[in-house]
């Protein structure tokens, strides 16, 4: 059974490393070369005067904790800061740009989801000729890196057939969701292919179980055998494989926005880093971890609801 | 004579290994009768799982059977599906050596015990519960409203392998293959599982085909015995006489194998060798590697079932083993 201790848990555990990586991602640009006075100050010889007023706004003299706390408490209060380079507050930078990229992963999360767990399902229930020609798609699909599938796309789908938009972000839903379809499709294709393979092996190992021996001798339809003690047990592995990989397009659509020009977090985090914009690089690499923990968790308590040995199995550890 | 229950009639299974074809059952031909129960005893490797799931036709797909199996007069092995699920859900229920394996860890006691009701039998699920409740306090569970509620791994391998015999009672079966029904458990937990299992079927007057290794076992709770070696059966006789009239030298050291608690602290006697799969038997008997009377005749000469002293032996010297077995029995 899925108790409150067990969500407790894991809610606990989140908090815990939503801090720890916020002290990494604070630390490891507090770490790094260069002077953020002088880079505040913009100018190729600034004063010292002005540099030491600098250093007074920003806090820059404060010990390493104190200026933690300060950016922390800051982020808490929905206080993102300012970046030097764009001359705005990150909040106004992020706003449409997390949208964008959302809309991207969650695009793409459908695609792996739907079309991985269908395509795998498919090979390990059927069987035979389906299964031979899944495994070479899906190998194919593998093989095929995101930049790999960007660059064929771009050419065969927006300069040769001209179905697709080559660059942009595009404005309202339906347009949005236009501009964004090569970039997640491009995006998606290794993951499908991942996962499609996940799921076949684990339906495939589900069907040959021996509690599905059990299910069939009692005289069980098939229908209710594969739905009620193949898929539903296959469910929680496909699950957490499924929930890692869709985690991790968060860090993987930065390629397929820069890519197709897509104007999202991922490619303001490669311009902002390029440009030492530290407020900016901080907060999106927070975003990006928190969005993938959270997710990580949202999957761990789906599972466990799923399958309750592992609750049990997380208790006696 | 009415015909039994079940027939199985020279039965041979090939399973695909590795590309090739092996051997798994030579020639089975055993029958079982309305409320009979039969033990089926022989060394893992022996092929007595194989031959209770060909009766429900568990084998792996391209497994290669030939001979026939019939149920109440219909072949088992021509059967279409409909026949077959009907078969399955209605006549013979199975009894699994490993409940934890073999039972759905993921959903409720509950939920597996009233599954078979509930989509064969068309029963509400409240009605099957109740069904359920009553078995389980058969099987010796007290507590059964609590224990619907739990998952398998909230409970013991002794109260599963009740819940799995509560399971193969609930649709009322005909036949109940027991596939080492208590070998997963320990042996405390064994004793109880297994006199449970015996009271139940007596007092339905359900037939039984009882897979084991445990010839003393079987002999205690059976009425008549099968003894397998290699894919074939080379000994079928009744129950009480199989200590006095074994008349196959592999029965006879199977007997010799088992520590007698009560009588005297005789050491115990291995049948020597190893034992042999059925792909391994070539030409002539497949116990000869293993026999002290094995005479050249053995090797080339399959020795078939025959008639011997009220049961049918597979030995060509069945009589020397009958008659050695009375001179030395006064002496014991």
């Amino acid at each position: 059974m899925l108790t409150p201790a067990f969500v407790g848990r894991r809610l606990l555990g989140l908090v815990v490393t939503l801090l720890v990586a916020s002290v990494v991602i604070f630390g490891s640009l507090y770490l790094s070369p260069g002077d953020p006075a002088a880079l505040l100050a913009g100018g190729s010889t600034p004063n010292p005067e002005a540099l030491a007023q600098i250093r007074a706004d920003f806090h820059l003299n404060d010990p390493f904790w104190s200026q933690y706390w300060h950016w922390l408490s800051g982020l808490l209060q929905g206080d993102l800061g300012r970046s030097v380079v764009f001359r705005s507050d990150v909040v106004d930078l992020l706003a449409s740009r997390v949208v964008t990229s959302l809309m991207l992963v969650v695009y793409a999360a459908t695609l792996i989801i739907v079309i991985g767990v269908g395509l795998g399902s498919l090979a390990a229930l059927r069987g035979g000729r389906i299964s031979t020609a899944v495994t070479v798609v899906t190998t194919i699909g593998m093989a095929a890196p995101t930049f790999v599938a960007a660059i064929v796309f771009v050419w065969l789908f927006s300069t040769q057939l001209g179905w697709f938009p080559i660059y942009g972000s595009g404005s309202g839903l339906v347009d949005r969701l236009w501009h964004l379809t090569l970039p997640a499709v491009a995006l998606s294709l290794t993951w499908i292919a991942y996962v499609s393979r996940i799921t076949r092996s684990a339906v495939s190992a589900e069907l040959e179980s021996e509690h599905v021996v059990t299910a069939t001798s009692r005289g069980l339809p098939r229908r209710s055998i594969v739905r009620h003690h193949v898929m539903r047990n296959a469910a929680a592995p496909v699950l957490t494989i499924s929930g890692l990989t869709v985690a991790g397009l968060f860090a993987g659509t930065a390629v397929a926005e820069q890519a197709f020009g897509v104007n999202g977090i991922g490619a303001l985090l490669i311009d902002c880093a390029a440009k030492q914009d530290l407020a900016v690089v901080q907060v999106i690499a927070m975003f990006m971890v928190a969005a993938f923990v959270v997710i990580n968790t949202v999957v761990d308590v789906i599972s466990a609801a799923l399958d309750p040995r592992l609750v049990a199995s997380a208790v006696d550890a | 004579m009415t015909s039994p229950l079940l027939e199985i009639d020279r039965l041979r299974v090939r399973l695909p290994v590795n590309g090739a074809h092996r051997t798994v059952l030579h020639e089975v031909s055993l029958s079982v009768a309305a409320g009979e129960a039969v033990g089926l005893v022989g060394e893992s490797g022996s092929g007595k799982s194989m031959t209770a799931r060909a009766v429900m036709r568990l084998l792996p797909p391209r497994a290669e059977v030939s001979g026939d199996i019939r149920f109440a007069g219909a072949s088992v092995p021509e059967m279409g599906a409909a026949d077959l699920r009907r078969l399955r859900a209605d006549d013979v229920a199975m009894i699994f050596q490993d409940p934890r394996a073999h039972i759905n860890p993921v959903h409720s006691i509950g939920d597996f015990l009233t599954e078979s009701l509930r989509l064969n039998g068309k029963v509400t699920r409240s009605a099957a519960t109740a069904r359920v409740v009553a078995l389980l306090k058969e099987v010796g569970i007290s507590d059964a409203e609590r224990r619907l509620r739990q998952h398998p791994h909230e409970l013991s391998g002794g109260l599963l392998q009740r819940v799995m015999i509560a399971a193969a009672l609930v649709a009322e079966p005909r036949l109940i293959l027991a596939d080492e029904p208590t070998t997963a458990l320990d042996v405390t937990t064994q004793e109880e599982v297994m006199a449970i299992l015996d009271e139940l079927r007596r007092d339905r007057g359900l037939a039984m085909l009882f897979i084991t290794h445990d010839l003393e076992l079987a002999a205690a709770v059976c009425d008549r015995i099968g003894v397998m070696y290699a894919g074939s059966i080379v000994e079928d006789r009744d129950a009480r006489e199989l200590h006095e009239r074994s008349g196959h030298p592999y029965t006879v050291g199977l007997l010799g194998a088992r520590p007698d608690l009560l009588g005297d602290r005789a050491p115990l006697v291995a049948v020597p060798g190893r034992p042999l799969s059925a792909y391994e038997v070539g030409d002539g008997c497949a116990f000869r590697t293993r026999c002290e009377l094995a005479q050249p005749r053995c090797g080339d000469d399959v020795p078939q079932l025959r008639e011997i002293a009220g049961g049918s032996v597979a030995c060509h010297f069945a009589e020397q083993v009958l008659d050695s077995r009375k001179v030395v029995l006064p002496h014991d």
